[in-house]
């Protein structure tokens, strides 16, 4: 037991000594938490719209002040022309024209149902999607009302009763994207902290030739490993607290679940990412190539986790990929604990999948350790 | 003398090993007996670092056999490390721990007692003269001090045998004798050193050394009687244009190619009166300077080069 706890001490000595890695560990979080959390926003607001009303009825206007105030477009100055409307587009003022044509309300009014021309820039087709649908909703909603208007004056009843839905969200009321995001960034930076700083952490120690002259002292290869896996494990637990402290006073994150399943979902990813780290030092001899290695497989795990987007939109293949990562696991979990409050028993197959994994990557890497060192 | 002189410490026969096609050890024979300095000298590349590496059970041999401390270093490796000290080629502690918390974290990692681990660290600091130094990160030492920190973290927990591997390269002249001063003491305490050395003015400190070129023995012995046992006799030429002379003299009866020393060439000969007067003639004749032509007694170096130029024998 006290070789590791020497080898621990020496670890957080060297950590502690090392500024570059102490911002990496305690500051770049906190920024990161604070610049992805604000940035990184799913909610889709302030679209671009511009708006030809070549038909200047009040009805039009109707529409266009409708648009303007439901609170989802910013409105780019008026174009005088069907060209001019194209031209906003093309140079980026707007991303949505929406051209009301001459004698739209006169149409209307006779009974032949007019269109509306709608211009979308499709560059951002997640952004192009959602800014149609609020248009389409909103301009439903607009001839919907002046459909009951126009009835109730000429004194006729509505024929029809619409279907209404009443939506109650749970679990994120106010559909905020950032609690939405925080358990991926808590993966994130685990997945640096632990995997990345403990793969350099050991090729160093080769690089310098202290790997060698410890392998010569009586301290076993197992008490080397364990003595290195610690202290990367301990920064990855201070790391969680950092953040879900910061989450929870910065943006009034609630947290819903127990935070107990969080420690332990987070003790399971870290067997995944210390292994890995662990794996990726026995492959690499120069701190640049187990960098690059974990850069790799961090970026992969990272956009195949569901952290930005939904696991369930990707093709089955895919699926199937995720199911070997961790990340998935984690950023679930963590989602799904956080926000919904779920139990052990909800998310048991996500637990023992994170499980399963950790000590097949953790079991193959000491073998492998072993066989070089030993 | 000491005591127990017959007491075999490091033996090795027939050791071999190749990393892939490349032989690095072919045949590698050697005893060191107790409290003796033994040197292993060849140049980079003869398979010195192999051999210790073997020993001290970071390799494993490809045939052959080792005893370290009566101790295989393959499979009863960890009976050997608590009482060797290796100290490897290149500095390898943590430059960014000050030189007393590397010598705290060696003398931890050897399981010494508080109270011995205070009073070795000082003695070791006294010793190695870096006392002063104590709070300076290893990694901002000179290349001296960084070698008299690694020896004394090698020594924290005094080993009874210490295995050196080129110590003293690329270190100053001044530190290189400062090195040897503490091997010296540590001689009289009786431990007992295995050290690898390319120089062969650092072969003559040695209680006895091996020849070693290719991975195969060359040459066993007390170091006056391995160059004594230098076949033919040495005419030396003192002149202010060593590398000219050199050029010149390639050849004159006999000798082969001539060795450069410094201020000096030496040339490797059988009848020596015959010699002495050709030389004269052909450095007259090149119209080159010298200030003194004479035999000369054979040195380490001579036997070195004499030994590796003859044609390699079977194996």
């Amino acid at each position: 037991m006290r070789p590791i706890l020497v080898l621990i001490r020496k670890e957080f000595q060297q950590i502690l000594r090392d500024r570059a890695m102490l911002a990496i560990i305690f500051i770049a979080p906190v920024l990161q938490l604070v610049i992805l959390a604000h940035s990184i926003n799913t909610d889709v607001r302030h679209l671009k719209l511009t708006i030809l009303d070549q038909d200047r009825s009040s009805l039009s206007r109707q529409m266009a002040a409708a648009l303007q105030y439901s609170g989802y477009f910013d409105l780019a100055s008026t174009p005088l022309s069907l060209h001019a409307a194209e031209n906003q587009i093309q140079n980026g003022q707007a991303s949505l024209a929406l051209v009301i044509p001459q004698h739209f309300n006169r149409d209307l009014t006779l009974g032949r149902s007019p269109s509306v021309q709608l211009l979308v820039d499709g560059q951002n087709s997640n952004n192009a999607s959602i800014g149609m649908g609020y248009v389409t909703a909103i301009l439903q909603m607009v001839s919907r009302d002046i459909m009951v208007e126009r009835l109730a004056v000429s004194g006729r009843s509505l024929p029809l009763h619409l279907v209404e839905a009443q939506t109650r969200i749970f679990y994120n009321p106010n559909l905020e994207s950032i609690f939405y995001m925080i358990p991926g960034i808590v993966t994130v930076l685990l997945t640096i902290t632990t995997m990345m700083l403990t793969s350099m952490g050991l090729v160093r120690e080769k690089e310098v030739g202290t790997f060698e002259q410890l392998i010569v002292t009586p301290i076993r290869p197992g008490q080397l490993l364990i003595g290195k896996l610690i202290p990367f494990a301990v920064l990855g637990f201070l790391e969680l607290a950092l953040v879900l402290g910061f989450s929870i006073v910065l943006f009034d994150m609630p947290v819903v679940g127990n935070l107990l399943l969080i420690v332990l979902a987070v003790a399971l990813f870290l067997l995944n990412t210390l292994g890995s780290g662990l794996f990726i030092s026995t492959i690499s001899s120069t701190q640049q190539q187990a960098m690059f290695v974990a850069w790799f497989f961090m970026i992969f795990g990272l956009l195949m986790s569901g952290f930005f987007y939904p696991v369930e939109n990707m093709p089955d293949w895919a699926q199937a990929l995720t199911l070997g990562n961790p990340l998935r696991y984690s950023v679930s979990i963590l989602r799904a604990v956080l926000l919904k409050g779920s139990g052990f028993t909800d998310l048991l197959r996500d637990y023992l999948s994170l499980a399963a994994l950790g000590i097949i990557i953790l079991g193959a890497t000491v073998v492998r350790f072993r066989a070089k060192v030993g | 003398m000491k005591s127990n002189d017959q007491e075999i410490i490091v033996s090795v026969a027939g050791l071999q090993k190749s990393y892939g096609e490349v032989e690095a050890l072919k045949d590698m024979n050697l005893e060191v007996r107790a409290g003796e300095r033994f040197g292993l000298i060849g140049p980079d590349g003869s398979g010195k670092t192999t051999l210790l590496r073997l020993l001290i059970g970071l390799l494993v041999p490809g045939g052959g056999e080792a005893r370290v401390l009566g101790f295989d270093p393959v499979t009863q490796a960890e009976k050997i490390k608590s009482d060797v000290g290796y100290m490897p080629q290149r500095f390898s502690l943590y430059p960014d721990l000050t030189v007393a918390e590397n010598l705290q974290f060696f003398a931890q990692v050897y399981r010494i007692p508080k109270a011995e681990r205070l009073r070795l660290t000082e003695r070791l600091l006294k010793f190695s003269r870096l006392g002063p130094f104590q709070d300076r990160r290893a990694g901002a030492l000179s290349g001296g001090m960084k070698q008299k920190l690694a020896l004394s973290c090698t020594l924290i927990h005094t080993p009874r045998l210490l295995i050196l591997d080129e110590p003293t390269t690329g270190v100053d002249p001044v530190s290189r004798e400062e090195f040897w001063n503490i091997l010296d003491d540590l001689r009289r305490q009786g431990v007992t050193v295995l050290v690898t050395t390319p120089y062969m003015d650092e072969a003559a400190l040695c209680d006895r050394i091996t020849l070693v070129y290719q991975g195969k023995v060359l040459a066993s012995g007390i170091p006056d009687e391995v160059a004594a046992s230098f076949p033919r006799r040495i005419v030396q030429v003192f002149t202010p244009q060593p590398q000219e002379t050199a050029r010149a003299l390639a050849g004159v009866c006999g000798s082969g190619a001539a060795q450069l020393f410094g201020d000096r060439v030496h040339l490797a000969v059988t009848d020596v009166d015959v010699c002495l007067r050709e030389t004269r003639a052909r450095l007259i004749a090149a119209q080159l300077p010298f200030t003194a032509i004479r035999e000369g007694k054979p040195s380490l170096e001579d036997m070195f080069v004499h030994l590796i130029q003859q044609p390699t024998t079977n194996d």
